[in-house]
C-alpha cells in the first residue's frame, strides 16, 4: 500500500510541474513589456534596462522559468506590481477568512448531503427522494451569487436576522463570527450539498442493487447492518470522487462569494488582482489555489485504498 | 455505425416527454425567440443613457424598472438573453471542435496522446473560473476574449471523452473489418468513429453550455467579464449591485433569467443524458 502511495505522490509532480509551466507561459501572454509595468511611465531606457536585468528578462526563455521555479519552489511568490509587498506575505495576511470558510463549508456539506442523498435512496421514487433531486438541480443550477443575494434579501434585509456583508474574526467574539459566516457558507454549500446529494443517491441504489447485497440479506443479516456494513463502503468511492471534484467548484465559489459578502479573503483578493493587473499576485493565487486541488484530489486517491483495498495499483 | 433499434428508440422518447423536461423545453424556446426578436420586442435602446429617470421601479412604461443610467432594465434584459445565448453557443461548438480534433489526435496517435493529456491533466487541475478570469485579465475584455477565456477550461473533458470513445471503438470489429476493406482514414473517421461520439457529446454539450452561460454571467458580475456597455445578465447585476439594498431588483430580474435559463438547461442535459444511458440501450 505504501507504494500505492509513493507511486500517486510521484505521479502528482509531473501535474504539479505542468501547472506551473501552464501558468508561466500563461502570463507571458499579456501584450507588453513586464519590466515596463514595473517600472511605470516615467522611466529612462537605462531604468528599464536594468529592472528588466534584475527581473531576469534578457536570459532566454528556459532559463527564467528555471530561475522563477527555483524561487517558488523556495516560497518566494514574487512581489506585487501594486503594493510592492511580497506575494506570499500578502497571501499569508488574507488566507484566514479563506480557510475557515472553506473548512466549515466541506464539514457542513458532507454531514448534510450524504445522509440525504442516503435518505433519498432509500426512499427511491418517493416524495423524499424527488425533493431532494429537485433541490440538487437547482442547487448547480443558480448560480451562487444570485443564491446569495436572495438570501441577503430576505435574511439579512427583511428580517434583519444576519449581516449583509463583512466579516468578523473569531477574536471579536464567536456570536458575531458565526452570524457573519453563516450566509456565506450557506450559499458556498449548496453547490457542494447538491453535488454530493446526486452522487451519494446514485450510488447508493447501484450498489444496493447488487447481488452480494442480496447475498447478505439472504443470510439473514439485519438491514441497516447490511446497509452500514456492505453497501456504505462500496457506495463511498463515487462519493468521496466527489468530494474531491467539488473542491474546484468550492474554489469558484469562494473567488464569487467574497465578493457578494465583501469577505476580506483570498478569494477577493484574486478579483482585485485580476482587475488591477497585479501579475504577480494573480500567479502566486493561481499556483495555490491549483496545487491545494491537486493535493486533495490525491488525498481522495489515497483514502479510495481505505474504501476498497483492491485498489492498490 | 452505432447500435440502436426500434424499441430503443421509444423507450429514449419516453425519458424525454416528462413534466420537468417539456416545461425546461418550453422555457428555453421562449428564451431563444426572445433574444431572437430582441431588436423587434425592446421599447427602448438598451444603451440609451436617460439620467432623468433613474433607478425608477417597475411601471407601465419600464415593465421591470430603470437602472442607475436610465435604461430600461426590460430592454436590457431581452438583449442579455441574446449575449448569454450567443456566448453559449459559441463556447459549445468551438470547445467541442477543438476537442474532437484534439480527441481524434489523442486517440489514434501514441506520442500526440501523450503530449495533449499531460496538457489537458494541467489544464483541468486550475478551477475553471481562475483560468477563466486570469486569461481575461491577460488578453483584454472583449466578446471574442471572453469566448476564449471560457472555452479554454472546458476543452479537457471534451478531449478526454472522444479520446475514450476513439480507444473503445478502435476495438470494435467493424473497425477491423473497414480496414480490412481498404476504408482510409478520413472516411474512417467520418464514418465510424465520430457518429459514435455525437451522443455523449449532446450530453457533455448541454452542460458545456450551461456552464458558459454561467461562468459569462460570473465573469461580468465580477467586474472581469464583457465590457460595461455590451448589455449582460452578469454586467446588470455587476451594476446594481450597489443599489442592492434600495432597489434589490436590479439584481433579482437578471438573476431570476439567468437561474431560470441554467435551471432548463441543465434538466435537458440530464434528460439527454438518461435517455442516452448506455444501460438503457442493453434492455432494448
Amino acid at each position: 500500500m505504501y507504494a500505492y502511495i509513493a507511486r500517486r505522490l510521484i505521479t502528482t509532480l509531473p501535474v504539479m510541474l505542468l501547472v506551473a509551466l501552464i501558468v508561466f507561459f500563461m502570463l507571458r501572454l499579456a501584450p507588453g513589456d513586464p519590466a515596463a509595468l514595473v517600472a511605470g511611465d516615467e522611466a529612462t531606457t537605462e531604468q528599464l534596462e536594468l529592472i528588466r536585468q534584475s527581473m531576469g528578462l534578457d536570459k532566454p526563455i528556459y532559463i527564467q522559468f528555471m530561475i522563477w521555479l527555483g524561487n517558488l519552489v523556495r516560497g518566494d511568490l514574487g512581489v506585487s506590481f501594486l503594493s510592492g509587498t511580497s506575494v506570499y506575505d500578502m497571501i499569508k495576511g488574507r488566507i484566514s477568512p479563506t480557510l475557515i470558510i472553506c473548512a466549515a463549508t466541506i464539514s457542513v456539506s458532507i454531514l448534510v448531503a450524504v445522509p440525504l442523498g442516503i435518505i433519498a435512496a432509500w426512499r427511491q421514487g418517493g416524495w423524499t427522494d424527488r425533493g431532494v433531486m429537485a433541490f440538487s438541480v437547482l442547487g448547480f443550477s443558480v448560480p451562487n451569487f444570485i443564491i446569495g443575494y436572495v438570501l441577503i434579501y430576505f435574511v439579512s434585509l427583511k428580517l434583519g436576522w444576519l449581516p449583509v456583508q463583512g466579516y468578523k474574526p473569531p477574536s471579536a467574539g464567536l456570536v458575531p463570527f458565526l452570524k457573519s459566516i453563516t450566509l456565506p457558507v450557506l450559499v458556498l454549500s449548496t453547490v457542494y450539498v447538491a453535488l454530493i446529494a446526486r452522487i451519494t443517491r446514485s450510488s447508493v441504489i447501484e450498489v444496493m442493487g447488487e447481488d452480494f447485497i442480496r447475498t447478505a440479506r439472504a443470510k439473514g443479516l439485519r438491514e441497516h447492518l447490511v446497509f452500514l456494513r456492505h453497501g456504505l463502503r462500496n457506495a463511498a468511492i463515487p462519493i468521496i470522487t466527489i468530494i474531491g471534484i467539488g473542491v474546484a467548484a468550492l474554489i469558484g465559489g469562494v473567488v464569487v462569494t467574497e465578493s457578494v459578502f465583501n469577505l476580506p479573503g483570498l478569494g477577493r483578493l484574486v478579483v482585485e488582482a485580476v482587475l488591477a493587473r497585479d501579475f504577480p499576485v494573480v500567479q502566486g493565487l493561481i499556483l495555490l489555489f491549483s496545487f491545494t486541488y491537486i493535493i486533495i484530489n490525491l488525498v481522495v486517491d489515497i483514502l479510495y485504498t481505505v474504501f476498497d483495498p483492491r485498489i492498490r495499483y | 455505425m452505432t447500435t440502436e433499434s426500434a424499441s430503443v428508440r421509444t423507450q429514449i422518447l419516453a425519458t424525454i416527454k416528462t413534466w420537468p423536461v417539456i416545461t425546461a423545453l418550453v422555457i428555453l424556446g421562449v428564451i431563444v425567440l426572445l433574444a431572437i426578436l430582441a431588436p423587434w420586442l425592446s421599447p427602448f435602446d438598451p444603451t440609451a443613457i436617460n439620467p432623468a429617470s433613474r433607478l425608477r421601479p417597475p411601471s407601465a412604461d419600464h415593465w421591470l424598472g430603470t437602472d442607475a443610467m436610465g435604461r430600461d432594465a426590460y430592454s436590457r434584459a431581452l438583449y442579455g438573453a441574446r449575449i448569454s445565448l450567443v456566448v453559449g453557443l459559441g463556447v459549445t461548438i468551438c470547445s467541442i471542435a477543438i476537442g474532437i480534433f484534439l480527441g481524434l489526435m489523442a486517440g489514434f496517435f501514441r506520442t500526440a496522446d501523450a503530449i495533449i493529456m499531460r496538457l489537458m491533466d494541467g489544464l483541468m487541475a486550475i478551477p475553471g473560473i481562475l483560468l477563466a478570469i486570469a486569461l481575461v485579465s491577460l488578453i483584454g475584455a472583449s466578446l471574442y476574449t471572453v469566448l476564449i477565456a471560457i472555452m479554454v477550461p472546458e476543452i479537457p473533458r471534451v478531449v478526454r471523452l472522444v479520446r475514450s470513445v476513439v480507444l473503445k471503438v478502435s476495438n470494435e470489429p467493424y473497425i477491423e473489418a473497414a480496414i480490412s476493406l481498404g476504408t482510409r482514414t478520413p472516411t474512417l473517421l467520418w464514418r465510424h468513429f465520430i457518429p459514435n461520439t455525437i451522443a455523449p457529446l449532446t450530453v457533455q454539450g448541454t452542460y458545456i453550455f450551461a456552464a458558459a452561460v454561467l461562468t459569462e454571467a460570473t465573469l461580468s458580475f465580477l467586474g472581469a467579464g464583457l465590457p460595461l456597455d455590451i448589455p449582460s445578465w452578469g454586467n446588470m447585476m455587476a451594476q446594481g449591485r450597489m443599489y442592492f439594498q434600495i432597489k434589490p431588483y436590479l439584481v433579482l430580474f437578471p438573476g431570476f433569467f439567468l437561474a431560470v435559463t441554467l435551471l432548463s438547461v441543465n434538466i435537458l442535459g440530464d434528460a439527454f443524458r438518461d435517455a442516452l444511458d448506455p444501460r438503457m440501450v442493453k434492455r432494448g
